[in-house]
């Protein structure tokens, strides 16, 4: 809704506005120019690009020095690791693939194996005390 | 001179000038403008001339915006220094007064236009930012609403608004006016 005063209104302000700017003072207007020309000049843009320089630098530190630290949770020997790992599988595989009686023989061998162990302890522990 | 100087010297006093009224301090406005200005140089040069002076309003409006809700926070953070701002500024209206008493016409409607600017000085700053877009940078709805980053309806509203508010200052102003120039004839 237009009221009979907005043109009126409109018009006053412009002019006050306009007039404001054309009536700038000296200082500013050289304040202004002086913006102008630091937003103009090559260096700023230039200078734009230091940080992320700064920034590429020193990820590239940070990667250097990650290569070089050597990490604490790995094995002094990883092939040995490895092979151990290995060993165990296969064991473990073959003897899924026994029968029932070549289950009781593996198990038969184990007790023999136990038995002569724990034969040779007595003994050893025998002469220790003989001795 | 390249383009671009040109064109941010043709509008860099009208640019200071909508900052000013929206901060009321110069070297904030003044910082305003030149970080306008360098982002405008840094990311726009290369588009088209054209294009310039929508992505530099809008660059300005954000910073404005920007500004506004940063001392907002420092208002309500440091209240009480404040206070005391506020009582100096209402002085300095009333100091406005004074200068009306001058009987010539010419002087009466600069004076009109003075005070019109005072009353956009402390419109709230998204309406003062609709009206100088829409009514001094000559702006249509849709490109303010672009500049300023809200709807197309939330800029009639604040128009609307603000020449509300002008309307009743120019009523009373025009009142006033009325009454000084009958006190002189007689």
């Amino acid at each position: 809704m237009k009221h009979d005063n907005d043109a009126a209104i409109q018009e006053h302000t412009q002019r006050a506005l306009n007039r404001s700017v054309t009536d700038l003072p000296p200082a500013t207007q050289q304040r202004l120019h002086e913006a102008r020309q630091r937003a103009l000049s090559p260096s700023r843009k230039a200078w734009h690009w230091q940080p992320m320089v700064a920034m590429a630098c020193s990820l590239c530190a940070v990667a250097l020095l990650w290569w070089q630290i050597p990490s604490v949770s790995t094995p002094e020997d990883p092939t040995l690791f490895t092979h151990h790992n290995e060993e165990a599988i296969d064991a473990f595989t073959y003897l899924t693939t026994l029968d029932e009686t070549e289950q009781e023989i593996v198990a038969d061998l184990e007790f023999a194996l136990w038995l002569s162990l724990q034969s040779d302890a007595e003994l050893d522990d025998d002469v220790s005390k003989r001795g | 001179m390249q383009d671009i100087e040109r064109f941010l010297q043709s509008i860099e006093g009208r640019a200071l000038r909508m900052a000013q009224l929206a901060t009321r301090n110069e070297a904030d406005a003044l910082d305003l403008v030149q970080d306008a200005m360098i982002k405008l140089v840094n990311r726009y040069a290369a588009n088209a001339p054209e294009e310039w002076r929508g992505l530099f309003l809008k660059i300005l409006e954000n910073g404005i915006l920007d500004w506004h809700r940063k001392e907002s926070l420092k208002r309500r953070l440091f209240f009480w220094r404040h206070e005391q701002d506020d009582e100096n500024e209402t002085t300095s209206e009333h100091s406005y007064a004074h200068q009306m008493a001058g009987p010539a016409e010419e002087l009466w409607r600069d004076q009109l236009g003075e005070r019109l600017l005072a009353v956009i000085e402390h419109l709230p700053v998204k309406q003062q930012q609709c009206y100088l877009l829409r009514s001094w940078e000559g702006l249509s709805v849709s490109e303010t609403a672009e500049v300023m980053g809200i709807n197309q309806n939330s800029v009639k509203t604040h128009f609307f608004r603000a020449m509300e508010k002008l309307r009743e200052h120019y009523a009373e102003l025009a009142q006033e006016h009325a009454t000084t120039r009958q006190e002189v004839n007689t």
